[in-house]
């Protein structure tokens, strides 16, 4: 099923929750909807569920408009940051209540309770009652019960935010597996970035009630068309330095290669992992270094300039508080910011500037 | 938990003044009213009262005008019709208003709550004054559609009905505000998940809000009833067991014995029996709550 | 957001039953209004729906007239009924902190045994107090009426204290006393401030049971000049020769009802919260 939405505008009295959205989400894709708190998800969410009225804007499934429709007769399989199932009903029931609703004849329902049961491997469990069963059984149950009804799309509202860290990768995994196999059209909220990086088709960045980038994980992660994207989307956070103020030395320095006016009004980024610790024109002096495991995070200051390295450990091993190194940043990593819009800015092998046209909403924001 | 001033000792301590004056005045005048229960106290004589063993209970199960079953049987009547009204009303209107925005559901509830907070003999005049043939709200109302004035009070098959509509008015306040109570702690998600597994409302609230709150309307179904087996001065300022006995409840009519007779220790038999049947039906909710927990925790 | 989304249909019948049930709740206290309000020469047979004439005679008659109760018996339901809040709330507060805060053993069931005392009938406690209160030579005392009533809104006055002190963070006091703060001060500063909102709760329905309660005084309280307003409104029952005094009785139940409405429209909607939390509690 192909779901669009358009000219979304939400108000909670004067504040304006979602503001001109638009969405399209293409039949068997997943999308992840991902932002800060109160940026609009899971509004959004509801307006698609019928939960919310909305000031202004429609929603269509594959073409018709069900903006007025009750939720009840959308078809939606939606599962509930805490999964909402019915307490007092076994899991059984449970994943029946739709099929019942729907009045469906009983053995019929009962044969597909036990599919997607087998499916979802809550089999065993379908005579216990919630209070008996762990949070990520209950979540399949949820999941099972939002799939009993073969939807035309299915809603997951941050479906891995209560679960303890180790299952969150798996969880993520098996739900990404089992949307491409029965090829479900999916919107995915959550405000972690990597969840939504490491399974979707397409990710929507969001910010303050508007989608500030819509675009591939790859895209958003290599070339993310504003600044807030770039921020959002990966671990440790960009560095990030402006043309004009404080940081302006490092940063004029740093795009020199690359630009022909000196480069007024933009903001340099380059991302951690991006930097080289050793050989470089660049001397720095470390401050800190972190421990990850894996990596090192070592924070530098070049000049009154700071900046955040990830290394591997065994190189950050060696370095100490106070050391002083060269460090290498080459000129095709970086990432160019318009500093008034916050758009990305590409320069073509003449030097000139030309604002990044990709895919993505309304505009980002130089924040 | 917190270590007092005085030790182990402090919360009883604490405790001192309530149970001290509870004792005094609450559980005491029972364990009175129990011993007299069997004894052949009367008004004229208090004291050194001969002990008559079951006797009073005898005499009291044995009366003719009115007859016990009799008065078993208004008593079931009154307060199994007050509490399916109470609960009907109660229940329908805590629904009704849980769909409603916050600001309309608090006037509302406010205005509905009324009858709760007024004096029992208040309610007792007010419908009495409403029942009254002459100058009576129900009659005059039924005047403009041609029906003659009716005898709500005095006219014996009707009496006992025209109570029970004044107690269901007195009584649907509590249901309502308890289940309004039980119905806002119901998560929202769980009926926003009917919704969208394609429940009709009816259903959502068959199927998933009233067992939700099962436990809490099970308690609100024992407060109207024991309410309801309870009820004096309603009664007492409406119809004083009138007509000819016919809305005489095992309260009015331990207090018939007590006041009017002047025998306490028939009276205190009544009492006893009474508070009995109360007692059997807390122990029952006891046993269907522990059930129902079990279920849920 | 709403939190479901009805019908046109299902919306009119809510809207029926809204109104209707609105039309149950308020005409018979309007009725009373209304004869209290008019004349006394037209409170007669056949009555018409609306008044035709509005008056305060009736009012007046049963506060100050020659034949009303005067001010005196409303006067008296308060004092006893403010009495009784006050010891109620006391004793309360003190019952609720301990079942509460302390792990007696006994705790839980004390509670429910606490609970189930509310249940038992009160009219019938009145033969057995008459006799107590004699014995004691209380009988007929403003002060026994008054623990009469306190030990009547005691059980659920404990109950609510308790489950408001439950919701108050132990970790306030004891971090009052890492500060340095003895019992008292902690009490003081920190606790009460916090239980006020529950204490209001128990006080005020303590004090609309004393205002409304009608078999203890009718009872115990045998000096006309001493009787609350439920009392002394029966005699407009009794009156030989007229059957009942509708306008006057009318009238005097006007009046009684000022204080409670007044009381009740002012904390409302904490009294609402507080019906809400014992419909929480399932355990």
């Amino acid at each position: 099923m192909k779901l669009e939405i358009e000219g979304l505008t939400v108000e909670y009295g004067p504040v304006a929750a979602v503001h001109g959205l638009n969405l399209t989400v293409g039949h068997g894709e997943l999308v992840a909807l991902v932002g800060p708190s109160g940026c609009g998800k899971t509004t959004t969410l509801g307006f698609i569920t019928g939960f919310i009225r909305a000031k202004a804007g429609r929603v269509l499934f594959d073409g018709v408009d069900v903006t007025d429709q009750a939720p009840q007769r959308r078809g939606i399989g939606y599962v509930f940051q805490d999964y909402a199932i019915y307490p007092h009903m076994t899991v059984r029931e449970n994943i029946r209540f739709p099929l019942d609703a729907a009045k469906k004849e009983r053995k019929q329902a009962e044969r597909d309770v036990d599919e997607i049961a087998g499916l979802m491997g809550v089999g065993p469990l379908l005579s216990r009652r919630p209070h008996q069963i762990s949070g990520g059984q209950r979540q399949r149950v949820a999941l099972a019960r939002a799939l009993v009804k073969k939807p035309v799309i299915l809603l997951l509202d941050e479906p891995l935010s209560n679960l303890d860290a180790h299952l969150r990768v798996e969880v993520r995994a098996e739900i990404r597996r089992l949307q491409l196999d029965l090829k479900m059209t999916t919107v995915f909220v959550t405000h972690d970035q990597s969840e939504a990086m490491a399974i979707a088709d397409r990710v929507a960045v969001m910010s303050d009630g508007n989608i500030v980038a819509l675009t591939s994980p790859a895209t958003l992660y290599t070339r993310p068309p504003s600044l807030f994207s770039a921020r959002f989307i990966g671990s440790p956070q960009i560095n990030i330095w402006a043309t004009e103020g404080p940081d302006e030395a490092l940063a004029r320095r740093v795009i020199q290669p690359l630009v022909r006016d000196g480069g007024a009004g933009l903001l340099v980024g380059v991302r951690p992992e991006d930097v080289q610790i050793g050989a470089g024109e660049l001397e720095a002096a470390v401050t800190l270094t972190e421990p990850l495991g894996r990596d090192f995070l070592v924070h530098l200051t070049v000049g009154p300039s700071s900046i955040r390295v990830l290394v591997p450990a065994e190189e950050g091993q060696h370095m100490k508080t106070d050391d002083n190194v060269r460090i290498r940043i080459e000129p095709s990593r970086l990432h160019l910011f318009d500093s008034a819009t916050g758009r990305r800015v590409e320069i073509d092998a003449g030097g000139a500037r030309r604002l990044d046209q990709s895919e993505q909403g309304a505009g980002g924001l130089a924040s | 938990m917190v270590r007092g001033a005085f030790g182990r000792a402090t919360p009883w301590l604490l405790l001192a003044l309530p149970i001290v004056v509870m004792f005094l005045f609450l559980i005491l005048p029972y364990l009175l009213t129990f011993f007299y229960s069997t004894t052949g106290a009367t008004i004229g004589r208090l004291f050194n009262v001969p002990q008559v063993g079951l006797k009073n209970f005898q005499a009291v199960l044995s009366e003719d005008a009115p007859s016990f079953l009799s008065v078993i049987v208004i008593t079931a009547i009154f307060t199994v019709g007050t509490l399916l009204g109470s609960l009907a009303l109660g229940t329908g209107l805590a629904l009704a208003l849980h769909t409603v925005s916050a600001g309309v559901r608090s006037a509302l509830l406010a205005i509905y709550l009324i009858p709760w907070v007024i004096s029992a003999v208040i309610i007792g005049y007010t419908w009495r004054l409403i029942y009254d043939p002459a100058i009576g709200l129900a009659n005059s109302v039924l005047a403009i559609v041609g029906i003659g004035p009716v005898d709500w009070l005095t006219e014996q098959g009707i009496a006992l009905s025209a109570l029970v509509v004044a107690n269901v008015w007195a009584g649907y306040g509590i249901v309502l505000l308890v289940v309004s109570g039980a119905l806002a702690n119901v998560p929202p998600n769980i009926i926003l998940a009917g919704q969208v597994d394609g429940a009709s409302y009816a259903r959502i609230v068959r199927r998933v809000i009233l067992p939700a709150i099962r436990p809490t309307f099970l308690l609100a179904a024992l407060v109207a009833l024991v309410s309801g087996l309870n009820t004096f001065d309603l009664i007492y300022a409406m119809t004083r067991g009138g007509p000819l006995y016919h809305t005489e409840t095992m309260a009015l009519e331990m207090y018939r014995l007590t006041a009017t007779k002047g025998n306490i220790g028939q009276g205190a038999a009544v009492t006893v029996i009474l508070f009995t049947i109360s007692l059997a039906l807390a122990v029952g909710y006891v046993l269907i709550w522990r059930r129902e927990n079990r279920k849920w925790t | 957001m709403d939190l479901v989304r009805l019908s046109a249909l299902q919306r009119l019948v809510r809207a029926a039953a809204v109104g209707l049930a609105l039309a149950f709740a308020v005409l018979p206290l309007l009725w009373v209004v209304s004869i209290a309000i008019r004349p006394s020469t037209t409170a007669v047979y056949p009555i018409s729906i609306l008044p035709g004439s509005v008056t305060l005679d009736n009012i007046t008659g049963v506060l100050f007239g020659s034949n009303g109760i005067g001010l005196v018996p409303y006067r008296n339901a308060a004092f006893y009924g403010l009495s009784s809040a006050l010891i109620t709330a006391v004793a309360s507060t003190l019952g609720g902190y301990a079942l509460a805060r302390y792990n007696m053993r006994s705790g839980e069931a004390l509670l429910v045994v606490i609970l189930a005392l509310s249940f038992l009938p009160s009219a019938s406690r009145i033969v057995p107090l008459f006799i107590l209160t004699s014995a004691a030579g209380m009988y007929g005392t403003a002060q026994a009426v008054i623990l009469a009533y306190a030990a009547g809104s005691i059980p659920l006055g404990i109950w609510l204290m308790a489950g408001t002190f439950r919701q108050i963070p132990i970790r306030l006091e004891q971090a009052a006393r890492i500060d340095g703060a003895g019992t008292a001060l902690t009490m003081r500063r920190v606790v009460l401030p916090l239980a006020i909102p529950g204490i209001l709760v128990v006080a005020t329905l303590a004090f609309i049971d004393g205002w409304n309660s009608f078999s203890l005084p009718l009872i115990l309280i045998p000096k006309a000049a001493a009787q609350p307003y439920t009392v002394a409104l029966q005699r407009y029952i009794q009156e030989i020769g007229y059957g009942i005094n509708w306008p006057l009785l009318s009238a005097g139940s006007l009046v009684a009802l000022v204080p409670v409405l007044s009381v009740f429209a002012v904390l409302q909607r904490r009294l609402v919260r507080v019906g809400g939390l014992g419909g929480a509690i399932r355990g």
